[in-house]
């Protein structure tokens, strides 16, 4: 039972790995299914419960910016708990609920550590140390998800009902000052790219944008479309004398 | 003056390693900048061979971990714009426009996010669902397989072909365009671009609430709401300005984090926020 916890817990790890190939999407359920059955013993069930959970959570990718529900955690626990209590496909999904959450949770807690390690590389930069860089780019991740790890043992270690309990242990405030932070913190990444490349000249375009969203509800993509067709009238504008250049000029922007 | 001046040539050796190099761009993904340290690590062999110096290798690599994030079949496209305005920069690093090159990253970012993730997600992956799912609910070994295969071999073959697509085509429109004003005014469009996208993608990850209530019953509103109506999104535009502030006051962007942390738990106990 234990080292079966274990195994289910390194089954994460292998999310983590889709990340070093290339975001080749082994972390979809209808492969990680497959994979935390082959660790159950029952490879056959778990492709079945993979290939389940996949039509549930099709939909569910990150397109742009948007959180991810923690469907990784949520398919390993929910096919290796229904493989060992013997439950079907629709048990899978239940089952796997409460952990899901939990991760979520988990999650508050790695941001912080992860930016201590982006950070780690930023005075690696600074000391112009490409070796140092690199260990720290491919350890930062390891450990991340190796905490992970853990906790999905744990869970298949207690169970489902244990799991549940222990959250609701959580105080909520926590939980939601957690979340609070996390609506603050990209400001950080945005202002460090503002200051390279705003001036006094061209600070409107960073708020047209901003209200845009705000004001029809927009997405990023299609204020980029706006953005463009505003670009190219500018510059086409300036570039009037040089017109004959202004072709290759477009293709760059795109 | 000619000492600075390097011309190392670019070889397709180099964009080779960038594509393997670059592979792992998500390894380490970020709330705070995202794809940057993937980014980094991807142009380093680049950055590398440009610039022996110390100094001007520093400086690149903190140029490349600016926040960026696009779909990451495609990344390799970024690239090689990047590898070719770098090396174009390693060439006459005076009167180069440094800042152009992240403004063209920044410029791509979203209409090519757009792109990318319509077709890799939207699209090749949809099919290869369609295929694994039908074999995999047999309980056949196959669909996992057949998912894989079908996503990833247009996958990396894509990826693979962009890199010196992105590099030949970020070359041509520099030498098409450098020495006439166009350049200048091109990085004028490119920077509209990107900042507008910057500032829509505030508007939609930031998420402040202030939920003190004002006026009384039926009639009570937060702070944020009564905010909103006058001008929508001020809370967070208000953020954005004090973390903008505490940058002008050299504040360390880690302490600035555990600051955000301790105002969200602070938000979280008294109920101001939510």
């Amino acid at each position: 039972m234990l080292l079966k916890a274990i195994l289910v817990g390194l089954v994460y790890f292998v999310f983590q790995l889709d990340f070093l190939g290339g975001t080749t999407h082994i972390s979809r359920p209808i492969v990680l299914g497959a994979i935390t059955g082959l660790v159950m013993g029952d490879l056959q069930a778990g492709i079945i419960i993979g290939a389940n959970l996949e039509l549930v959570y099709m939909g569910v990718v990150s397109i742009g910016l948007a959180a991810l529900p923690d469907y990784v955690s949520g398919t390993i626990l929910g096919t290796a708990l229904a493989i060992q209590t013997g439950a079907g496909p629709e048990a899978a999904l239940a089952l796997g609920i409460p952990v899901a959450t939990a991760m979520m949770l988990f999650d508050a807690v790695k941001t912080p550590v992860s930016l201590v390690f982006v950070h780690m590389c930023d005075r690696a930069a600074e000391k112009a140390d490409p070796k140092l860089f690199k260990i720290i780019f491919y350890v930062a991740p390891i450990i991340l998800s190796l905490m992970s790890c853990a906790l999905i043992s744990i869970g298949f270690y207690l169970g489902s009902d244990t799991v549940t309990a222990l959250i609701n242990r959580i105080p909520t405030t926590v939980q939601n000052g957690m979340n609070i932070a996390l609506g603050i913190i990209p400001a950080i990444g945005f202002v460090l790219l503002l200051r390279q490349m705003a001036g006094k000249k061209n600070i409107a375009f960073y708020f047209m944008g901003f209200f845009i969203v705000k004001l029809f509800g927009f997405s990023p993509v299609t204020v980029a479309i706006i953005a463009i067709l505003i670009a190219w009238l500018i510059v086409a504008n300036h570039a009037e004398t040089v017109t004959e250049n202004v072709k290759g000029g477009e293709l760059d922007e795109f | 003056m000619s000492s600075d001046r390097n011309e190392v040539q670019i070889t397709k050796k180099d964009l080779r390693k960038v594509f393997f190099q670059s592979l792992p761009a998500e390894w380490l993904w970020n709330s705070e900048r995202q794809m940057n340290v993937g980014y980094c690590k991807g142009m380093l062999p680049i950055l590398q061979k440009l610039y022996p110096n110390k100094k001007d290798l520093s400086e690149a690599m903190h140029r490349h971990l600016e926040l960026f994030n696009v779909t990451p079949a495609i990344l390799t496209f970024v690239l090689g714009m990047s590898i070719a305005m770098e090396e174009q920069r390693a060439k006459d690093p005076e009167h180069y426009d440094t800042k152009s090159i992240n403004a063209v990253k920044t410029a791509l970012m979203g209409p090519l996010s757009g792109v990318g993730d319509g077709f890799f997600l939207g699209t090749l992956r949809v099919i290869a669902l369609g295929v694994g799912i039908s074999l995999s609910l047999k309980g056949s070994i196959l669909g996992p397989i057949a998912f894989f295969l079908v996503y990833n071999i247009p996958h990396y073959y894509i990826r693979y072909k962009a890199t010196s697509f992105g590099y030949k085509l970020g070359t041509d429109a520099i030498s098409q365009l450098s020495g006439s004003g166009i350049m200048k005014t091109l990085m004028e469009g490119a920077g509209i671009v990107g900042l507008m996208v910057i500032g829509a993608m505030t508007a939609q990850m930031m998420t402040v609430n202030i939920t003190i209530p004002v006026g009384m019953g039926e009639a009570a509103q937060t702070v944020s709401e009564i905010l909103d109506g006058i001008i929508p999104g001020l809370v967070p535009l208000l953020f954005v300005g004090l973390i903008n502030f505490l940058f002008n006051k050299k504040i360390s962007p880690m302490i600035m984090m555990l600051l955000c942390l301790i105002i969200g738990l602070i938000g979280a106990f008294t109920g101001f926020m939510g």
